[in-house]
């Protein structure tokens, strides 16, 4: 299929291009020419409307066992939710907190996105995940591993093997179909086995007696070496306690020692960036956190920014953070623990706009994005659903590139919340180029896609969404409603070269393609780390490795990304 | 009062998927003529229809108050019916006939009257407004859905029903009344945190499980009070909004597992077996 989109206002950061008034073609799901398009091309009328890359969700529960589990403890979120599926090219629609797989695919697809990540999927139960990606339609997808309080991992960190570390990691991400490293609250689910609360950066580990620090140190030479596309996800530690902001700020300065562009990424910095010593004084860490990342180039940061009135579902491996909030909500908890591992905790959790800590929560969010000064190392996220869910997304943009959006909202949250932060003084309005950024270029830049995602150079994947906006002709910052309807609905959506929204309704179900990753390294190193893994899966699984690798054809269209690695 | 009448008469006789009538209440039918109210939009199963191609519609009168607007429905399949007067908020609307589950659901204001039996979920997490059933009806009524903490149940209003009721009655209220003029199933007044509930008839086991708060009066026999019910005082009357029922009610508090302080009255006359064993208790106190 031929299209060409005429006239678009294009913005592509990654080629310099910035509100341009250009033609693009697409021939074969790739972006051509628009010279070399057959005189039968698809003609798309894109004047007055902005043109941008697919975007890119660096970090979104969207799939795996946890998911299945925050679906089943929200039975309410499914009640009238329910939009059945009225043509034959769309399924059934249902749910808000944590949509059914059909909804997830729809509302990205609808809002632009095209390419989302899955960022925790524990080893053993990855081919669940990999189930439900494959059942997700219009997204391509990939998973990050955890891998913190993995047993074998431990023990190669213990023995300070840095070697053999990594080519457990090469075996693992190829086994399991993965593409990445996250980290959880490093440690500390082991600690939580043996009884102990959550750990801090330099609180050694029972049994082993190496500290957070080791392992996310250890994991990020190991990444390092293996040249991984996306080096490693940290999910910080003591996350949600007051006055965790100086651990955010000294696992960003471990970036710095690591070495290496994009070196680490911290995640949902939201929840790691509180100042003060109680929930009765908290305040915001932000600046103190802007201050580090300004300085430190080796770091990215998302921000899991916090979507109030809305009843969420925490849903993460921070097994010990989860029983203190099921403590402080007193409604409803589940618990997972994955042998060997990881463990996970699952609580829904309402964000209201009258509650103090609510407001502060909310307000971090907006200001790491606002004080921000390199807008290629900061993303969009809500860390669907633990702080609001994704389709929140446009109500994100709308506050970052209108005042008198965020003024709407300051009026009617907390107000000795709001007095305790700086957000009302900063006058900041992102420009749509930032935008495409931070939801587009930089995403495919921390991936180590950028060769053929994230912009619309020639030769990169049709990913394209097109939006009823026009900079020249309107302005956003008194109209944000404009900006909340158009990046809600997009006008066109195009995925690997077929038109599958228009006028923000579906019109294709179309599945993409999982990423994962294979590392070459040499033979005999292979041989040997796989005896090893043998001898350790009989002392610790309940499982062989055999049932553990994850087939080819078991991942629908993979995409599998081979590259060398230092390993010699 | 109800000058202006719509009738809808159900044109086909039997139905195999469930008719999902959310947009029918009387807000929708303001200031609309007969065309475009045969186009609102319905649900068959999954399939989309229009309200004229399932009902005959016939109007009387026209006018522009809501309260002035009174929908009378009547046809075979009626039983049928999903989410009538989903978020209603004013005027009535009459069934002749059966009607099914989720008549009512978050209701805010108005009159429904069903001239026949209801299945479950009448009237669930309603704020105010008035639900009459003339027949018997299912589970959960006035109830709050399943995973919601206790007291997002029904808010206000009024549920009257003339038959006998299943269970769950009054999950998780917190204001309003449910009369039920028949008996009631297990698990009456289960989570609630307030309001009020009057069993003319008897009641099965469990009632008031897990409650906090609110009051519940038993007429008829009930089957068991739950270890975790206290026995508080032998009363001689009790007021039911402007109902006094002058027998000797026995009171009892709790949910002690969950530090409730709801109150459950049982009358003697009834429940001589199973009160007796609760006498010497009671004198115990008072001594």
């Amino acid at each position: 299929m031929e299209i060409l989109i005429r006239n678009g206002i294009v913005y592509d950061p990654l080629n310099k291009i910035n509100g341009e008034v250009l033609d693009i073609g697409v021939k074969n799901g790739r972006i051509v020419d628009p010279s070399k398009l057959s005189k039968d091309a698809l003609v798309i009328d894109a004047s007055n409307k902005v043109v941008m890359p697919g975007a890119i969700d660096v970090h979104s529960h969207i799939a795996g066992p946890k998911v299945s589990v925050g679906r089943l403890i929200m039975p309410q979120d499914h009640y009238m939710t329910n939009i059945p599926g009225d043509r034959v090219v769309v399924r059934a629609q249902t749910g808000k907190a944590v949509p059914n797989v059909f909804k997830i695919g729809y509302a990205y697809a609808q809002m632009g996105y095209t390419l989302v990540v899955e960022p925790a999927t524990p080893a053993l139960e990855t081919r669940h995940t990999h189930e439900e990606l494959n059942a997700i339609p219009m997204l391509d997808k990939l998973a990050l591993l955890l891998v913190d309080s993995n047993w074998l991992v431990l023990d190669y960190i213990y023995n300070e093997d840095i070697e053999r570390l990594s080519a457990y990691f090469a075996w693992l991400l190829y086994a399991t179909k993965a593409y990445g490293l996250k980290l959880v609250d490093p440690g500390s689910d082991y600690a939580w086995i043996y009884g102990e609360e959550s750990l801090d950066l330099d609180d050694p580990m029972p049994k082993y007696g190496i500290t957070p620090r080791d392992i996310i140190y250890s994991l990020g030479l190991s990444a390092n070496k293996l040249n991984l596309p996306h080096k490693i996800h940290v999910h910080c530690n003591r996350l949600g306690y007051p006055g965790n902001y100086i651990t955010t700020i000294n696992t960003m300065k471990l970036g710095g020692k690591i070495g290496g562009e994009h070196a680490l990424h911290v995640t949902h910095t939201q929840f790691t960036g509180y100042a003060g010593d109680s929930w009765y004084n908290l305040r915001s860490g932000s600046e103190e956190i802007i201050k580090e990342f300004n300085r430190n180039r080796r770091v990215t940061i998302d921000i899991g920014q916090v979507i109030l009135n809305y009843t969420a579902v925490t849903m993460t491996a921070d097994a010990p953070f989860e029983n203190i909030l099921y403590h402080l909500t007193k409604w409803k908890w589940s618990f997972g623990d994955v042998e060997a591992e990881t463990a996970s905790g699952i609580v829904p959790y309402r964000y209201r706009r009258k509650n103090y800590v609510n407001t502060i929560q909310w307000v971090i969010g907006l200001e790491l994005m606002l004080l921000a000064r390199d807008v290629w190392r900061i993303f969009m996220t809500t860390d669907h659903p633990n702080a609001g869910p994704f389709t929140s997304y446009p109500k994100i943009i709308a506050w970052l590139m209108s005042r008198k959006a965020r003024d709407d909202e300051m009026s009617k949250v907390n107000r000795r919340g709001l007095s305790r932060s700086v957000l009302p003084s900063i006058d900041r309005e992102y420009t749509l180029y930032e935008i495409a950024i931070v939801t587009r270029a930089s995403p495919a830049k921390l991936l180590g896609l950028d060769s053929e995602r994230g912009h619309l150079g020639i030769g990169a994947r049709a990913d394209i969404a097109i939006y009823n906006l026009n900079p020249y002709t309107e302005s956003f910052d008194r109209d944000y409603e404009k900006i909340l309807k158009a990046f809600r609905y997009a006008s066109y959506v195009i995925k690997d070269g077929e038109i599958v929204v228009r006028d923000g309704r579906i019109i294709k179900t179309v599945y993409g393609s999982t990423y994962y990753l294979k590392p070459e390294i040499p033979n005999d190193i292979a041989k040997d780390v796989y005896k090893d893994v043998r001898e350790k899966f009989k002392k610790y699984y309940s499982i062989n490795p055999e049932n553990y690798f994850i087939n080819k054809s078991e991942i629908r269209n993979p995409i599998e990304v081979s590259f060398y690695t230092d390993i010699r | 009062m109800y000058t202006c009448k719509y009738y809808l008469n159900m044109k086909i006789e039997y139905l195999n998927a469930p008719l999902d009538l959310r947009n029918v209440r009387p807000s929708n039918f303001i200031n609309k003529d007969l065309s475009r109210i045969r186009d609102i939009i319905i649900w068959i199963g999954n399939k989309k229809a229009r309200l004229g191609d399932i009902f005959d519609i016939d109007k009387e009168n026209s006018c522009n108050d809501l309260n002035e607007i009174e929908i009378n429905i009547s046809g075979k399949a009626t039983n049928k019916i999903y989410y009538l007067g989903f978020k209603m908020r004013g005027g009535a609307i009459i069934v002749h006939g059966d009607i099914g589950p989720f008549l009512g659901y978050k209701m805010n204001n108005g009159v429904i009257k069903v001239y026949g039996s209801a299945r479950s979920w009448i009237g669930a997490k309603m704020k105010g407004g008035y639900i009459e059933v003339f027949g018997d009806s299912g589970d959960f009524i006035g109830s709050k859905l399943p995973g919601e903490k206790s007291g997002k149940g029904m808010k206000g209003g009024y549920i009257i029903i003339h038959g006998n009721a299943g269970a769950n009655v009054g999950n998780g209220m917190s204001d309003g009344t449910i009369i039920i003029d028949g008996d009631s199933g297990n698990l009456t007044g289960v989570n609630m945190v307030g309001g009020s509930i009057l069993v003319r008839g008897g009641s099965g086991r469990f009632t008031g499980a897990r409650m906090l708060g609110g009051k519940i009066v038993i007429n008829g026999s009930i089957d068991g009070i739950l270890p975790s019910f206290y026995i508080d005082e032998i009363v001689d009357k009790v007021k039911f909004k402007k109902e006094v029922f002058k027998n000797r009610y026995f009171l009892f508090t709790g949910d002690v597992l969950v530090n409730g302080v709801g109150r459950l009255y049982i009358s003697y006359k009834n429940n001589v077996e199973l009160l007796k064993q609760y006498e010497p208790l009671i004198k115990e106190v008072t001594l």
